[in-house]
């Protein structure tokens, strides 16, 4: 299952993106805290936008984007960020009718945290004590991940990695890269992992490095034993 | 057009290559302990949750680093080296500060100092000015000072402390605590210090209240299920207000805002403070089945000293996400809107705020950048975004007329670490960029022209630059075992480099 991801909005990429690289299994977009466009300042549109691209599998993983100096930050900063993350998405749900919880009850919730960042424990405990702790619709649907660079040399997902940790649920690798590939012919799963930690989704393909399309997203595949989908939102109808 | 600097497929290989920087072996977590809440002990929940906020384990750290590279021995009245571009013979700070989280030994240290031969520096000594802090620092708008705050709580409250540091001395000037009684001690309090002209320093803190802490076993993908603590959060706000020179508190002020977001955007200038804030959406959109509309962004006005806004008016921006605004040299106040826009505000209108687009922004890119805005001393601006490879001179006197445009090669790394993809000279002509995604190292362009006037390469990718307040310029690089710092002249000529084992996230 291979999808793309985008600071863009959704709209401006249907139909670009997929006249390149064709119809994806999911979209995973942003969400606040971010310093840009986040999916939540126009869900529906975004939203219809994902239907419209392949209502076979409309499905949209999630993730936010502090500004990354904070993730060397305090737990009482971890802690708000994944306050106004929670609540995008809550408005998020509720805004677009159609748009449902995944069914097994598992939506990874991914913070970015890009390769030349520091994560500390303190944040990344605040951030994810919070997630992980959240009650909602009956249940405690949101779950903590991680979107890295495993190997990147500042301190990167050993911090997940401490005893101490709260849990991370998934991690979200961007190495290696794979620029020989496309969305319908994935690389081999050669995703680099975190000690410990199950690798979810790997991002292969990174526009602004591999080439030069018409597609202002990259590409991204998930774990061969399992189907990311599974832990996005869907929707179960065109907005 | 964003993509007129990108590397080409032929590229992609050595790409790949580049970004496989090495495995990492440090931690600046650290070993600290904190305990797995038992099922049903709910003191044990509170404690280890009051422990996990409170940091303690690979904590924030504030350095002081003396600018020993340019500075003549009387470093509180340096003069600007040669070809920077500090003011002659002005007085300017001896001292910058690097925010971050310290690696494997503290306090942290700095080594392997590389001058070029003609000069015989000695090896910078960094200060520890603070650590455990519970939120980033701040800066004054002349560069004189930086404010941290830490925070304890315990059985009769939270005590909130703010810190000032003088850049000249590298010394606290000022530490003040202010005590919030009634706060839990499993509390999240966040702060954020506003400078507010050159006495007062607001303070805005959110404080999250936890109820009926319990735990659930938690299933994930994989693995079996964990006990999981869980808790209902409700944050309000409060504020303060620190005399600089009295070292008092006017306050603490309850806004009796709950439930609200805890980040705020805000800015502060002689008069008021201005503060973006929002209900909490989560519990504010009502339910599936019966949605409500998501609230609005709220812009308060209120006057330094006051707890009650004076003007409250919805806001034409996005979410408040911890960001600093700016007063403009027409008395509007301001803040960067999804990373391309200008939210701009008249103080004293009843009227909304508004949202300025600037054309040469619109435009699409897969990855996030950051998004850098700088004052000129004529009033224009410098708004740049790494990820869009764009930088545009545009003046709020004349409604935000974009002045000039500028297009550089995207960086490699246009989000992760510092946040300052940008810096820009003293006088306002020149802007330094990250180099580009090949080259790496560090560039110079004249706004007036457009033109490169200076290069620096010598194979970094690095993740920041500033521009200090002797008029030297500082490039910071993210490496194994912490970052190494680059000083360089205005014309981006080489003073030296050094490294250090804290891992910078930002410099002040």
């Amino acid at each position: 299952m291979a999808g793309f991801d985008t600071a863009s909005t959704v709209q401006s990429q249907v139909p670009a993106a997929i006249n390149v690289w064709g119809a994806p299994a999911f979209w995973v977009r942003y969400f606040p805290p971010c310093g840009f466009t986040p999916l939540s300042s126009d869900p529906v549109t975004e939203c219809t936008a994902i239907w419209n691209g392949n209502s076979g599998s409309p499905h949209l993983g999630t993730i936010c984007a502090p500004a990354q100096s904070r993730l060397s930050g305090s737990g009482a900063e971890g802690q708000a960020d994944a306050q106004s993350f929670i609540s995008a998405l809550i408005s998020t749900y509720t805004s677009v009718g159609p748009l449902q919880l995944p069914t097994n009850g598992t939506l990874f919730c991914w913070v970015d945290q890009e390769a030349s960042t520091s994560l500390s424990l303190s944040y990344w405990n605040g951030y994810a004590n919070y997630v992980n702790g959240y009650a909602y619709a009956g249940g405690h649907p949101f779950h903590a991940a991680l979107y890295c660079n495993p190997f990147a040399a500042p301190p990167n997902c050993s911090v997940i990695d401490n005893a101490s940790a709260a849990k991370c649920y998934a991690v979200w690798s961007s190495e290696p890269l794979e620029c020989g590939n496309t969305l319908s012919n994935t690389p081999a799963w050669a995703a680099e992992s975190c000690s410990g930690k199950t690798t979810y989704l790997w991002q292969y393909w990174d526009e602004g490095i591999c080439y030069n399309t018409n597609a202002n997203v990259d590409l991204d595949v998930g774990h061969p034993n399992t189907s990311y989908g599974d832990y996005c939102f869907y929707l179960s109808a065109k907005p | 057009m964003a993509k007129d600097h990108r590397a080409g497929a032929a590229a992609a290989s050595a790409a790949r290559m580049r970004k496989r920087i090495g495995k990492t072996t440090s931690n600046s977590a650290g070993s600290g302990a904190m305990s797995t809440p038992a099922d049903s002990a709910s003191a044990n929940l509170r404690l280890s949750r009051r422990a996990m906020l409170a940091g303690g384990v690979g904590a924030s750290v504030l350095v002081a680093l003396p600018d020993v590279l340019v500075a003549a021995p009387a470093r509180a009245a340096v003069t600007a080296p040669d070809a920077a571009t500090a003011a002659p013979g002005a007085a300017v700070p001896a001292h910058f500060f690097l925010y971050g989280t310290s690696g494997p030994t503290s306090p942290p240290t700095m080594q392997n100092l590389r001058p070029p031969a003609s000069r015989a520096a000695a090896v910078p000594t960094p200060s520890t000015v603070g650590t455990g802090l519970a939120a980033r620092p701040a800066r004054s708008a002349d560069g004189a000072s930086v404010a941290y705050p830490t925070v304890q709580t315990g059985p009769g409250g939270a005590d909130v402390t703010l810190t000032v540091v003088e850049a000249a001395s590298g010394a606290t000037q000022t530490a003040s605590t202010l005590r919030l009684p009634g706060v839990p001690a499993d509390a999240s309090v966040l702060v954020r210090p506003v400078f507010a002209g050159t006495t007062t320093i607001a303070v805005v803190i959110a404080v999250s209240e936890p109820a009926g802490w319990h735990t659930f076993r938690k299933d994930g993908a994989t693995g079996a299920a964990i006990t999981t603590p869980s808790a209902t959060w409700t944050t309000h706000h409060v504020l303060a207000y620190l005399d600089r020179a009295t070292g008092k508190y006017t306050g603490p002020f309850d806004l009796a805002d709950a439930p609200s977001l805890a980040w705020t955007d805000s800015v502060a200038d002689a008069e008021n403070l201005y503060l973006w804030t929002m209900r909490e959406p989560a519990v504010s959109v009502g339910t599936k089945g019966a949605p409500l509309p998501t609230p609005p962004v709220r812009l308060l006005t209120f006057p330094l000293g006051s707890g009650r806004p004076g003007a409250s008016v919805r806001s034409a921006g996005h979410w408040p996400g911890g960001g600093t605004g700016l007063v403009l040299s027409t008395g509007e106040v301001a803040r960067v809107a999804d990373g391309r826009d200008l939210e701009v505000y008249s103080p004293g209108s009843t009227a909304a705020s508004r949202r300025v687009k600037f054309a040469e922004f619109q435009i699409e890119t897969a990855k996030p950048g950051a998004t850098n805005v700088h004052q000129r001393p004529d009033g224009t601006l410098v708004i740049s975004n790494a990820a869009f490879g764009r930088a545009v001179v545009v003046d709020p006197a004349a409604g935000f007329r974009t002045v000039s445009a500028l297009e550089f090669p995207r960086p490699k790394i246009a989000l992760g670490g510092p946040d300052a993809k940008t810096a820009l000279s003293a006088d306002g002509s020149v802007l330094y960029t990250l180099g580009s995604m090949a080259a790496g190292g560090l560039s110079a362009y004249d706004l007036s022209s457009g033109r490169l006037v200076a290069t620096y390469g010598d194979g970094s990718h690095y993740a920041g630059v500033y521009q200090l307040p002797s008029g030297s310029v500082l490039g910071v690089v993210g490496e194994q075992t912490g970052s190494r710092l680059g000083f360089f002249t205005a014309a981006l000529s080489l003073l030296g480099a050094s490294s250090t084992d804290m891992f910078v996230a930002e410099v002040f």
